[in-house]
């Protein structure tokens, strides 16, 4: 009895100490330090004596071969001066070891290179610092300016004029184009939903059964993940109250861009019959030339273009005089005139600093870095190869750029405007949107027939869904 | 003679103290592990749950008392609706899956305690899934019955069935078919106690029943039965604490084909903690949400060890059994059981 009442107390007095040591642990986070100094030569550039930086990357898979070289190749040029140690940590765990690492200053990487999507909530829990004082200190500029808008304007991370994130590429959907097929129907691209409704209708017409005027494989989770937000954006909706964070799928003119937007893929699927609904890969019809339009994504394009040049008997070259490239431009608007008609939603990877980084080197070297991945043409049109449209106007301007046979072929088409492109935005709820997002596509395109008012229940549930984890987490 | 005697208990003790410390040198590991990874993390969870916290931000951590306990049964809170509807998740799956869990090894060891033709090879087939661990049986799983025409299952049959995809109310039957599939295949654990179990029924009180005009049925119903209580109840009470901690598998299996369609409470709380930085301000209220989903498993698993220890009641043939090797044995062999049980 006695023993009991003494295991009691001891689990006790554990608990009570245990409460008032992690009470008290609110010792205040300070904000980001910088020490040390820069040395800099007659012209005020930076001296680097041997600054290593640790990046954690999100790429992985065979985008991260690419990643590695560009990393490789700029230790090369830089020996002696910077050295750059990458990690590719993949999308599953990325958002919660990087956050522990920096936390814990523990194995914390300098450098991470993250979804958009993901910085809001780094960025809300202190984890990241602004590259404003390192710009200033060092010289080494990076301008908002020379980057695409419709990127830049993630890159404070809603933290006023600062900046947090600069982004170095851009990925949706893409789409190419059988150019013998297009050139028997009259050569031309559509550029408004009404011309690809009639150009979709005059294949079918000609091509009869087993041809796929639009080949896409709705199955395949990023079909919903992009096309779906694009068709949303396309008609004038708004995935979520950029003050309130709040979706508001169901309210007003909003919930009527969603009923076009599903609408619209509807209409392509079940009324006119152009495209299917459920196949995960559709890469037979690509294959065997059975479609007009094929949907696929842009880390796969050289897979693709290999498989084809296979398939013909042909090099990989002379692919693109059988495959155009074009972009979702304008798929889905029901209204040619919308100014977001031309809207294209996707993933960026943005580059951003961990808070744990205090050597005011090691931050000069990672801005570096950044000016090398970003605004170099070379650079730029490798990774654009790899399937990551560059984010920078220095590099999508540049001879090099727009000249490499891969680039200029495809890539410069899938997304011909990047100031039309869109991310997730600034919330933290991303997760929820993006889920809920393909939640609706499945139940409101699943079927082949619906009512109106199953789809706005569909609207509305998922949107109670999104907002109930937003006041989760707010 | 006394010097010896004070010697020889001074030995005695120091013989008793280096066995306590080789005991307590072999047990060590574990209990490092042990207070590592269960203790700490438990009496952690247990304080966080009367906090606001975070662990980016200690300067936003303070102690809130019961408030994150009292969102956790407030039933406006949606985020608690969900915490209250993966349960009904929980006690569909305990409700099916645990009496198959017991039923298809008792068949099972049953049939092969007949002793036929290979029925060694048998017994090994049958314990062998048990041996890989849940990921990979979700993994073998998943990828049997997933939905494209790269899983085994639709590649067979040239289908391209949703077995573990689509909306929760539609295909619901397929999934939750998968899964119980994928848990009755590594039943081995249950199926090698119960044979052991059954082995050990004496074969007079079988004969006895026989010879009373007992048939197949009611032999097992009256003197099989009764006399494997132990190993079922042993059986029944790991199969619910599974159960009831239901993870990995529907873990793998939405990961393979859908995302969080098969919510679990051990997954609710999972999903949210691992599920990245934005749901670090909420650390507290799913540590209260982890305490909560604790007791409910404990005040479970205590009622069926009590409904376990109520039945204890001898049947026809175990009281003339008794009475014919007599009560002592009797009583000796259920206080073993007992023991065993315990």
């Amino acid at each position: 009895m006695k023993k009991k009442f003494v295991s009691v107390l001891l689990a006790g007095v554990l608990s009570a100490a245990s409460l008032g040591v992690f009470a008290a642990c609110g010792g205040g986070s300070d904000g980001p330090i910088t020490t040390g100094e820069l040395k800099k030569d007659e012209n005020g550039n930076v001296i680097f004596e041997n600054v290593e930086i640790v990046c954690n990357t999100v790429v992985s898979g065979t985008d991260k071969d690419a990643f590695e070289q560009i990393v490789q190749q700029f230790n090369i040029e830089h020996r002696g001066e910077i050295t750059v140690h990458s990690e590719s940590i993949g999308d599953g765990t990325f958002e919660t070891s990087v956050p522990q690492r920096i936390s814990n200053n523990s194995n914390a990487p300098d450098l991470i290179m993250a979804h958009q999507k993901v910085l809001k909530s780094f960025e809300n829990n202190d984890l990241l610092q602004p590259f404003d004082e390192v710009m200033e200190l060092s010289g080494i500029e990076i301008d908002m300016e020379d980057y695409a808008e419709g990127l830049a304007q993630y890159s404070s991370l809603g933290e006023g004029d600062s900046l947090y994130a600069v982004p170095v590429d851009a990925q949706s959907m893409i789409v190419y184009y059988n150019k013998a097929k297009l050139e028997e129907l009259g050569g031309k691209l559509p550029e408004t939903r009404a011309e690809l409704i009639t150009l979709l209708q005059n294949a079918k017409d000609e091509y009869g059964s087993g041809f796929w005027p639009i080949a896409w494989a709705t199955g395949n989770d990023y079909f919903a993940r992009y096309v779906f937000p694009t068709a949303v954006l396309q008609n004038g909706g708004e995935l979520f109250d950029t003050e309130s964070l709040y979706a508001e799928w169901a309210e007003g003119e909003n919930e009527d861009a969603f009923k076009d937007a599903i609408g619209s893929i509807r209409e392509l699927i079940y009324d006119k019959n152009f495209a299917q609904y459920g196949r995960e890969s559709v890469l037979e019809e690509y294959l065997s030339d059975n479609f007009l339009f094929y949907l696929t994504l842009p880390w796969s394009n050289n897979e693709h273009l290999s498989a084809y040049a296979d398939e013909k008997g042909i090099n990989v070259s002379e692919v693109s005089d059988y495959l155009g490239a074009t972009s979702l431009s304008g798929w889905f608007a029901m209204d040619a005139v919308d100014p977001s008609a031309n809207v294209v939603f996707g993933d960026s990877h943005f580059f951003a600093m961990s808070k744990t980084v205090q050597d005011i080197n090691q931050k000069a070297a990672i801005l570096e870095f950044i000016r090398y991945f970003t605004q170099n043409a070379e650079i730029g049109t490798q990774w654009a190869r790899a399937g990551h449209v560059s984010a920078s106007k220095i590099v999508s301007e540049s001879q090099t750029y727009q000249s490499d046979s891969i680039v200029s072929h495809y890539f410069i088409h899938f997304y011909p405007d990047l100031d039309d492109f869109r991310c997730m935005g600034l919330t933290p709820a991303f997760k929820e949107v993006q889920t809920n997002l393909n939640a609706l596509f499945v139940s409101a395109v699943g079927k082949s027939s619906i009512t109106d008012g199953t789809i706005s229940s569909e609207i509305l549930r998922c949107q109670e869904e999104v907002n109930a984890i937003v006041d989760f987490i707010k | 003679m006394q010097v010896t005697a004070i010697d020889k208990k001074a030995q005695q003790k120091r013989a008793k103290r280096k066995e306590q410390l080789l005991a307590f040198v072999l047990i060590s590991p574990y209990f490092i592990i042990f207070v590592l990874f269960t203790v700490i993390p438990f009496v952690m969870g247990f304080v966080f749950s009367f906090m606001q916290y975070n662990p980016y931000m200690p300067e936003q951590n303070e102690f809130i008392g019961l408030d994150n306990f009292i969102e956790v049964f407030d039933p406006s809170d949606p985020i608690s609706q969900r915490f209250w509807g993966s349960f009904s998740t929980m006690l569909a799956f305990c409700a099916v899956n645990t009496p198959l869990a017991i039923l298809v090894p008792l068949g099972l060891a049953y049939l092969l305690n007949m002793h036929p033709p290979g029925f060694k090879i048998f017994r090994a087939i049958i314990y062998l899934p048990c041996v890989i661990s849940v990921t990979i049986n979700g993994i073998i799983f998943g990828n049997m019955f997933a939905g494209s025409s790269s899983g085994l299952i639709n590649a067979w049959f040239g289908t391209e069935i949703k077995w573990l995809s689509g909306l929760p109310w539609e295909n619901d039957f397929l999934r939750w078919f998968v899964i119980l599939l994928a848990n009755v295949w590594t039943c081995g654990g249950n199926f090698v106690i119960l044979a052991a179990a059954l082995r050990d029924v004496p074969k007079s009180l079988n004969e006895a029943c026989e010879m009373d005009g007992g048939n197949r049925w009611t032999r097992f119903l009256y003197v099989t039965l009764p006399s494997i209580k132990p190993a079922v109840s042993i059986c029944l009470f790991n199969s619910l604490i599974a159960n009831l901690n239901l993870y990995g598998g529907p873990y793998v299996l939405n990961e393979i084909d859908n995302e969080s369609l098969l919510v679990t409470p051990m997954m609710f709380i999972q999903n949210f903690l691992m599920g990245g930085v934005a749901y670090a301000r909420q650390t507290g209220y799913l540590c209260a949400a982890a305490i909560v989903f604790g007791a409910i498993v404990i005040i479970l698993s205590s009622i069926e060890r009590k409904a376990m220890d109520g039945r204890k009641k001898r049947t026809k043939y175990t009281e003339e059994y008794a009475v014919a090797r007599g009560n002592s044995y009797m009583i000796a062999k259920e206080e073993k059981d007992d023991a065993k049980e315990a």
